[in-house]
């Protein structure tokens, strides 16, 4: 077990420098200079020059690169080209925010996609099924920034309790989690019942019905603990999405997260924020995924056995 | 093969881990530390702050929410050009002279000046009494400082690092600036872009082992607010100075709220989360009418506009026939342009794109003012040797994605002339490259406007005196009067020759003038607010109050 997560921690660094050296080079082609948006309107060309000679925007490629290789070996991503404060900084006092939001998402998504999707597997063609069903269909075809827009016009402006923006408080975190969760819920509970469905249906579970165990401990311990594996994956997924990309969402409730922090970095062709985001979130993505990953092997011991080999 | 790769990356793993703890001691991971250490004692300060705030609204409002579209950069702005930090810093910091309602220069810090006859020195009489919000007291060498700080400042390279030549104290209250060469604009470029810094509270600061970087953001100036904390992404906060020198503000917590998303300031302002939206900070269009009909929200326009025009690349042989220019902009219908691009706010331009309040605006009969007249707009393309548009070179337009709009609206109105558009946007960051690159034939921009003529140089300046000319449009006689009223000091002859100046540029067109937009102002009924200044439409802070 421990040489497997060792051998995914290693696997991580050739990621990291392909990470890097993709993002560096989209942005290295990209049109636009820093210089442009820092000069102001109507810009002289040599002010524009001059700007990103001091930032070191001119330097060829490669000195770029590996400059920025040595920084990130040394944890420091380089000054940010707006505030000229150090990126690594900037994306910690940032990240604690889009962490809460995505953990707390991610907890409530679950409770709600996974009990009821329980629910409406075992009660195949019940009322609470179709209920369930057409609420389900209803949320996942709205996007979670429609839903926060709704939240925020029908609620948080007819009820001061809700601030209508920032997270100042923990009650401002309540909105924006209702409006992430109720979207991921909603194909999180389709895939619970179908592959609830699937394990109910298979013969062990026959097999233990027949030899006449209780149905609460049927469900519980042998249908749905096989029906776990693809759930948890999905909500791994999810929450790795959550951590990068609930840009839309920290944009509605403006939240000042790392998502809308690398939105406007990139469009103030800030290289440093960029790189710096961009490299930290793929970290944080590798081991959410390497965490997910060893879930499983605590969910099922054939897999346990697959990586202790 | 595995295990050496394994080898490998361990080896790799083991570089970082070693160099990560190597440079504990560099600099640059002892200024990562500092920063977060600042922020989270920021974090702990503005919670406090803002629930005793909170607690007292409802009450007598003694505080303001301020909208901020953005993070702030700095607290300088001398070494920005982003709107909101000006906005911003002028609540924390003053210049020597100012601008009055009708942006004339009129004293600050400095109670006076005067110029000398050759007009390279501009003398500065300080006002007494005036502390810093440390303390300190304004001394000429303060201003000293500044004006080294002005002149190294990048953004300001074109205009007054230009022209500044330095500063030195004369005596305990006077000090003289000196320029490069004559320039009659200098008094306003003072006022707009100048702000007094304290030498000796920069000089501790540093010495303290603070960066210059983290120095932008903790000045000590003389302003109306101090600065008390400023969280990244989310709020700055600002106390009044009891002492300032024009009467302490009647308003005493300023609260910046940082909201990136239009349409999320648009709910907070009808929410009445926020009580103030400067103009250059978004309103989403379809907000406007909303806030307007709302009973909570007064929504101000200002006289301060943003003139939209199109450059025409006079460097390509279509564009050097005069009448092909014209043509272009007797073919635009203006009334349609600006009931689709503005919703009807928009207003004709009357003379090139300046407002009356700029110094040097013209009311001559000889400026030439275009309405739509297709007709006269054919005959015109058809005397330039293109009728129907035919031979015409298909016109490519440079554009960013948000005024994409009003380049369909010209690309409509020119295709009645038989002429194709062809439109490429591009990025933001990387349309004034395209464009110096000589790589289009129209572009359109939307300048702030200037509070004085000379200031405007960018379309058709004389390139050998390092003006901008973006159109490649040139005319010795029009550079010959461009620099005569950069250096007349009588009012009156200088009008005479900006009338002549402004009369040659509508006549001549090198750019199709499309309309100006006033800029709106938001605020919470029953909250007083300033008129807006040049030239990022700053806001007098100590104005404002509570009805």
């Amino acid at each position: 077990m421990w040489k497997f997560i060792g051998k995914r921690i290693l696997l991580m660094i050739p990621i990291i420098i392909g990470v890097s050296l993709l993002v560096f080079t989209i942005l290295y082609f990209t049109p636009g200079s820093p210089g442009e948006i820092l000069a102001g309107a109507n810009p002289q060309k040599e002010v524009v020059d001059q700007i990103n000679h001091e930032l070191g925007f001119d330097r060829p490629y490669h000195v770029r690169f590996f400059e920025f290789l040595k920084g990130v070996v040394q944890l420091d991503f380089g000054d940010s080209y707006t505030s000229r404060q150090p990126v690594i900084g900037e994306i910690l006092s940032r990240f604690p925010r889009t962490l809460t939001l995505a953990f707390c998402s991610m907890i409530v998504t679950a409770i709600l996609g996974i009990s009821i999707g329980i629910l409406s597997a075992v009660k195949q063609y019940s009322f609470i099924d179709y209920a369930s069903t057409v609420v389900s269909m209803f949320f996942s075809s709205m996007p979670s920034f429609w839903i926060g827009m709704m939240l925020l016009l029908l609620i948080a402006m007819n009820n001061p309790w809700f601030p209508i923006n920032g997270v100042k408080t923990w009650r401002g975190y309540i909105l924006p989690v209702i409006a992430i969760s109720l979207c991921n819920a909603a194909p999180l509970m389709r895939l619970t019942r179908s592959t609830m469905l699937e394990t109910i249906r298979s013969d062990y579970v026959r097999t233990a019905k027949a030899k006449g165990a209780l149905e609460k401990r049927v469900i519980w311990k042998h249908a749905f603990k096989n029906a776990l594996l693809p759930v948890v994956t999905n909500i791994g997924n999810n929450f790795r999405a959550l951590l990068g990309g609930s840009v839309i969402t920290e944009t509605v409730f403006v939240i000042p997260g790392v998502g809308s922090y690398v939105v406007e970095a990139i469009r103030n062709k800030n290289v440093p924020s960029v790189m710096g985001a961009t490299l930290f979130l793929s970290v944080t993505f590798l081991v959410v995924i390497l965490a997910v990953d060893v879930l499983y092997a605590y969910i099922d011991p054939r897999i346990k056995a697959k990586y202790t080999k | 093969m595995k295990k050496l790769l394994a080898l490998l990356l361990v080896a790799v793993l083991m570089v970082g881990l070693f160099a990560g703890c190597a440079s504990t001691d560099t600099t640059d991971t002892t200024d990562t530390n500092n920063t977060n250490t600042t922020d989270t004692t920021n974090t702990d300060s503005k919670e406090e702050e803002s629930t005793e705030s909170d607690s007292s609204e409802g009450n007598k409002r003694d505080h303001i929410n301020v909208s901020l579209s953005s993070s702030i950069t700095t607290l300088d702005s001398m070494q920005t050009t982003l709107a909101i930090n000006h906005i911003v810093a002028k609540a924390l910091m003053d210049s020597l002279t100012d601008f009055d309602e009708n942006w004339d220069v009129v004293p600050a810090l400095a109670e006076s000046y005067e110029i000398s006859d050759d007009g390279m020195t501009y003398i500065y009489t300080l006002r007494e009494g005036v502390t810093f919000h440390s303390g300190d007291p304004l001394t000429p060498d303060d201003v000293v400082y500044s004006v080294e700080r002005g002149k190294a400042a990048a953004p300001l390279a074109a205009t007054f690092g230009k022209y500044c030549a330095g500063a030195e104290a004369l005596d305990d209250r006077r000090v003289a600036l000196h320029l490069t060469q004559p320039y009659t604009p200098f008094a306003t470029i003072v006022s707009k872009e100048l702000v007094i810094h304290n030498r000796s509270y920069h000089d501790e600061y540093i010495a303290e082992g603070h960066t210059e970087a983290e120095y932008l953001m903790h000045v000590d100036g003389t302003g109306p607010y101090k600065f008390v904390s400023y969280e990244d992404g989310v709020a700055l906060e600002l106390e009044a100075n009891e002492n300032y020198w024009a009467g302490a503000p009647a308003i005493k917590y300023w609260h910046g709220k940082i909201v990136t998303d239009n349409n999320a300031r648009a709910l907070a302002m009808e929410a009445g989360d926020i009580d103030f939206v400067s103009t250059q900070v978004t309103i989403p269009q379809s907000s406007i009418a909303t806030l307007e009909a709302s009973d909570d929200v007064n929504v101000i326009y200002t006289d301060f506009m943003q003139c939209g025009s199109v450059l025409l690349n006079c460097r390509l042989p279509e564009f050097q026939d005069v009448r092909v220019r014209k043509a272009l902009n007797y073919a635009v219908d203006y009334d349609w342009l600006i009931e689709t691009q503005t919703e009807g706010k928009g207003v004709p331009i009357s003379c090139a794109y300046i407002t009356e309040k700029t110094t040097g605006f013209s009311t001559a009969d000889s400026i030439v003012n275009y309405t739509y007249d297709l007709e006269k707009a054919k005959e015109l393309l058809a005397e330039a040797g293109y009728p129907n548009g035919e031979g015409f070179p298909v016109i490519n337009a440079v554009i960013t994605e948000q005024r994409k709009g009003c380049m369909e609206v010209l690309q409509q109105c020119w295709a009645e002339l038989g002429l194709t558009v062809e439109i490429n946007v591009v990025e933001s960051s990387s349309v004034w490259d395209t464009i110096d690159s000589g790589n289009y034939s129209v572009g359109i921009v939307f300048n702030n406007v200037m509070p004085d003529t000379t200031m405007y140089d960018w379309y058709f300046g004389d390139p050998d005196t390092g003006a901008l000319n973006r159109t490649g449009y040139e005319n010795p006689e029009l550079w010959e009067l461009q620099e005569q009223a950069a250096v007349e000091m009588d009012p009156d002859k200088r009008q005479e020759l900006f009338d002549q100046i402004w009369t040659i540029i509508t006549d001549e067109c090198p750019v199709v003038w499309m309309y100006q937009q006033p800029q709106m102002m938001y605020a919470a009924k029953g909250l007083h607010v300033s008129g807006t200044y040049p030239t990022n439409s700053v806001v007098h802070w100590n104005e404002f109050y509570w009805e």
